[in-house]
């Protein structure tokens, strides 16, 4: 009589997990149910048992359908968000998905317990206009990018990038028309040549020096020579200044050496075209420590 | 023949109470009855010795010899020892048939010796006699006390008791006395005295056991668990701590049955008030129910603060130092099994109302407090409360409101507050968080870029942060700390919060360097630092410019001009600021030899 009451109990105890749709708990009830089955008589005993593996059936694809719902809402939501405050919201959210995983042992793949660390990281980047944490947030990326929400995040960073650059370097015209309309690899490029064209070369500088360090390892890899070239021209301009006009020549000549388009070569070809008839003497052989801290001013500090 | 009367007469007089009650009775009048019967004794036992003396059985020096012995060796109360009369004449003549007297007076077998003896067994024997009664009415006086302690529900429901249990002690008399005055010792727990005389026996010791906790100053009694659990979880830490002592009241079958009952009742209210609490979490709940159910369940919480002893009036009780005994481990060791869950349940409801109020600072710290209780609830609850702390925003918006310090208080207090208040696990680097606030506390009180012991770890420690979403709090809060700092060491920071905090640090360090201000420029990148602002190779770029500037000036003010135009030359090579530039260039020229210098074309 005990051991009916108590499969009894335990039947419900499932029936009642099962509504409440959590699946752990849901779960962790039959494996209870299916002990307190065993003590029944055989009959009892099989038909109790048929009935809890369909239940168990019907709840681990009802886990599966709602995984993946919450991957198609998590995608579309990743897609909408506009603002920081959406985007911490978001991954308050999934931040509670990683103890649900946890509890289900891992019935689901997605690793969301990273994907809350990096929309987290994302949503301070965004908010306090940070570079530096969308640095640290690209190393994140790196790791995320398999994973299947990887292009939703991806499109998102790009969006926060264009809109942390804007404000950090003062940069409205990345959110103004017509750039505003590009996609941010694009808007930055043109930014770019559009502030080579206008010889605004601090300004140019400063972006191509931001989107160095936002692109991360492979970023440099593949940059062009601008940013050295452009050092270059700063510090031949300084020389300049100091009326030390061997050095400047010489650093002038290290801007030429650059292939990049955004490089300012025509203005150090000016540049020297001027020093050839105002110091003529500037021109002579030696100084070449004055190319070399140019070309590689890391060495000299 | 009276003693006899007595009893009748007590017995048919309360024929409608209850046997305890009915046994004190009976020992009651039998000891009344023996008290008057050795007091009458006295002028028997003088009259007797006279006769001896009258008849040449002994002389005056024996008969005062007797009467001081008898004096000495009495009971107190019983009054002199003495039987049916002519027992003293025959304790002339021993069995052994030798007459009184016979073998010389300082024999130790002469019959004043006999005489001694015979004195000493009747004192036995009416002792025992006495010793047998008065045990026999303490016995059943405590028997009474306790039938009247298991019915109590109030101190005032003690008083007849405590009236029972205090005729025995003036029985007992000075025995009692001697007992409970035992020499204390240095010691918490003292040895209980043993008792002062013979026919005592240990009805001293469980006498004054039920003394202490019934007739004095706060009686201990066991309110209904149901109708006054709070009174209730008061009186079972005492009694707890009695029965791990071995006190002897605790001891009582009927007594221990009665608290183990009402505890089991207790111990089923607590569960019952917190499963109501389990349930509304469960079940999701407002701020105001909760509120209400912890009322109940703070209702069995076990009392704070220093226990109730017992009485320190009574006479000799105070020596049994009962406060001393309670202290420590009898009270420790009811923790782990009574219901001290109140605190955890408090964490959840501060943070149910700071959800409700829509306190975004309150959340943040309310959730904290419940994130380190959470391993204390039940495993299905902790889980459904880490669901609502982590999905939970505040009620009254979406966006959260800015994070203020406290009316008139500092951003910078509060930025320390916070990052020292991270609890263990919050993040991967709990040490660097407890760091930063001393990094920032340094920052408050002046302190320069030279003081920060690794800037690097600062940037490290907020990427942690960064990648909690429970810290975001953290970093509206750190930018309006830096602003703090940057305002006090002078130059204009922006009002509004659009321009980014490192674009307005980089303008700040740009102005501090082409005012040729040194000090304040290292602070700026000490502000950096500490909040990571700027990229790793930025900050270390700034930083040797900066070192090189000073060295250059050190190389200039020391005569060393051409080190100093070496050292402004390589700024000039490196420098991508325009400030630097600008200060280099200046300062090249000031060092440049006025013979050497070219003429301009």
């Amino acid at each position: 009589m005990s051991n009916t009451v108590s499969a009894f109990r335990s039947l419900v105890a499932v029936i009642t997990a099962a509504d409440s749709g959590d699946v752990s708990t849901t779960q962790n009830r039959i494996q209870e149910a299916r002990s307190s089955v065993q003590k029944l008589d055989a009959k009892r005993s099989a038909e109790y048992e048929a009935l809890l593996a369909k239940l168990e059936r019907a709840v681990v694809e009802n886990a599966a359908k709602a995984a993946q719902s919450r991957l198609d809402t998590l995608r579309a939501r990743l897609a909408a968000i506009k603002e920081p405050v959406a985007l911490e919201a978001v991954a308050r959210e999934v931040a509670g998905w990683t103890r649900e995983v946890r509890a289900r042992s891992g019935s689901e793949q997605e690793n969301w317990g990273q994907l809350a660390a990096q929309l987290s990281m994302l949503a301070a980047a965004w908010s306090a206009a940070s570079p530096v944490l969308l640095q640290q947030d690209r190393q994140m990326d790196w790791e995320a990018a398999r994973a299947s929400y990887a292009g939703e995040v991806r499109s998102l960073r790009k969006r926060i990038e264009r809109d942390v650059l804007g404000r950090t370097l003062r940069l409205p015209e990345l959110n103004n028309a017509p750039l505003n309309e590009k996609p941010t690899e694009e808007a930055l490029d043109a930014l770019s040549n559009d502030l080579a064209g206008r010889s605004e070369w601090r300004r140019l500088y400063q972006l191509l020096e931001a989107r160095a360090g936002l692109q991360g390892l492979a970023g440099r890899i593949g940059q062009d020579d601008a940013l050295p070239a452009l050092r270059s021209f700063f510090a031949a301009q300084n020389l300049e200044l100091a009326e030390q006009w061997t050095d400047a020549v010489q650093a002038y000549k290290a801007v030429l050496q650059a292939v990049s388009e955004r490089a300012p070569i025509k203005a150090a070809a000016e540049r020297l075209k001027a020093l050839t008839k105002e110091h003529p003497e500037a021109f002579t052989p030696a100084t070449p420590n004055a190319v070399r801290r140019s070309s590689a001013p890391e060495l000299e500090r | 023949m009276a003693v006899g009367l007595s009893l009748l007469s007590a017995l048919a007089s309360c024929a409608a109470a209850t046997p305890a009650e009915q046994a004190l009775l009976m020992h009651g009048e039998l000891l009344d009855s023996l008290r008057v019967l050795f007091a009458d004794n006295r002028a028997v036992y003088e009259a007797e010795l006279a006769r001896g003396v009258q008849e040449g059985a002994w002389t005056e020096l024996e008969k005062e010899a007797a009467l001081q012995k008898a004096q000495q060796v009495s009971a107190p109360g019983m009054g002199f020892p003495l039987g049916p009369r002519g027992e003293i004449s025959a304790a002339r003549r021993p069995a052994g048939g030798l007459a009184f007297g016979e073998l010389g007076r300082w024999d130790p077998w002469s019959p004043m010796g006999l005489f001694e003896q015979w004195v000493e067994q009747r004192l036995t024997a009416t002792g025992r006699f006495w010793s047998g009664a008065l045990q026999g009415y303490a016995y059943a006086a405590m028997d009474r006390a306790e039938e009247l302690w298991l019915a109590a529900r109030t101190a005032e429901d003690l008083e007849e008791a405590a009236l029972v249990l205090g005729k025995a002690k003036g029985f007992f008399g000075r025995s009692f006395d001697l007992a409970t005055k035992y020499p204390a010792s240095s010691g918490a727990i003292r040895s209980r005295p043993s008792p002062s005389s013979s026919f005592t026996g240990d009805a001293v010791n469980d006498l004054i056991d039920h003394l202490n906790v019934i007739a004095c100053k706060e009686p201990l009694f066991l309110p209904d668990p149901d109708r006054d659990p709070k009174g209730y979880a008061a009186a079972r830490i005492t009694w707890t701590a009695l029965e791990s002592l071995r006190h002897r009241f605790t001891q009582r079958p009927a007594a221990a049955r009665r608290f183990r009952e009402d505890e089991t009742r207790f111990l089923a209210g607590a569960a019952r008030a917190e499963r109501a609490l389990d349930g509304a979490i469960l079940s999701g709940t407002s701020a105001a129910e909760f509120e209400k159910l912890l009322q109940s369940l703070a209702q069995y919480e076990v009392p704070r603060g220093p226990l109730k002893g017992f009485p320190n009036t009574m006479e000799g009780v105070d020596r049994l130092d009962y406060h001393s005994l309670l202290r420590g481990s009898p009270r420790a060791g009811l923790s782990s099994n009574s219901p001290q869950k109140v605190e955890y349940y408090q964490t959840l409801l501060r943070w149910l109302q700071a959800q409700e109020s829509g306190d975004e600072v309150a959340l943040v710290a309310a959730r904290r407090g419940v994130q380190e209780k959470l391993s204390r609830f039940p495993f299905g609850v902790a889980q459904q409360i880490e669901e609502m702390i982590t999905r939970a925003r505040p009620v009254a918006g979406a966006t959260p409101p800015p994070i203020e310090p406290a009316a008139g208080g500092s951003a910078v207090e509060a930025l320390v507050g916070s990052l020292a208040g991270i609890p263990r696990g919050a993040n991967r680097n709990t040490s660097g968080a407890a760091a930063l606030a001393a990094i920032w506390n340094q920052l408050r009180q002046g302190g320069s870029i030279h003081s920060l012991d690794d800037p690097e770890q600062c940037a490290q420690t907020w990427f942690q942060l960064a990648a909690d979403p429970n810290q975001r709090h953290l970093f509206a809060l750190r930018d309006r700390a830096a602003r703090e700092v940057l305002a006090t060491i002078g130059g204009s920071v922006p009002d509004s919060l659009e321009v980014p905090l490192v674009t307005t640090l980089r303008d700040q360090l740009e102005a501090a360097i082409a005012a040729k201000e040194l000090d304040r420029a290292e602070r700026i990148l000490a502000i950096s630092a500490a909040g990571g602002f700027l990229a790793r190779e930025e900050q270390e770029r700034d930083r040797s410019e900066l070192q090189l500037i000073r060295k250059a000036a050190q190389f200039t003010a020391e005569g060393e001009a051409q080190s100093a135009r070496k050292a402004y030359k390589n700024l000039l090579a490196t420098t991508v600021s325009p400030a630097v530039a600008a200060v280099a260039v200046r300062a090249f020229k000031d060092t440049e030899p006025r013979a050497a210098r070219p003429v301009a074309p």
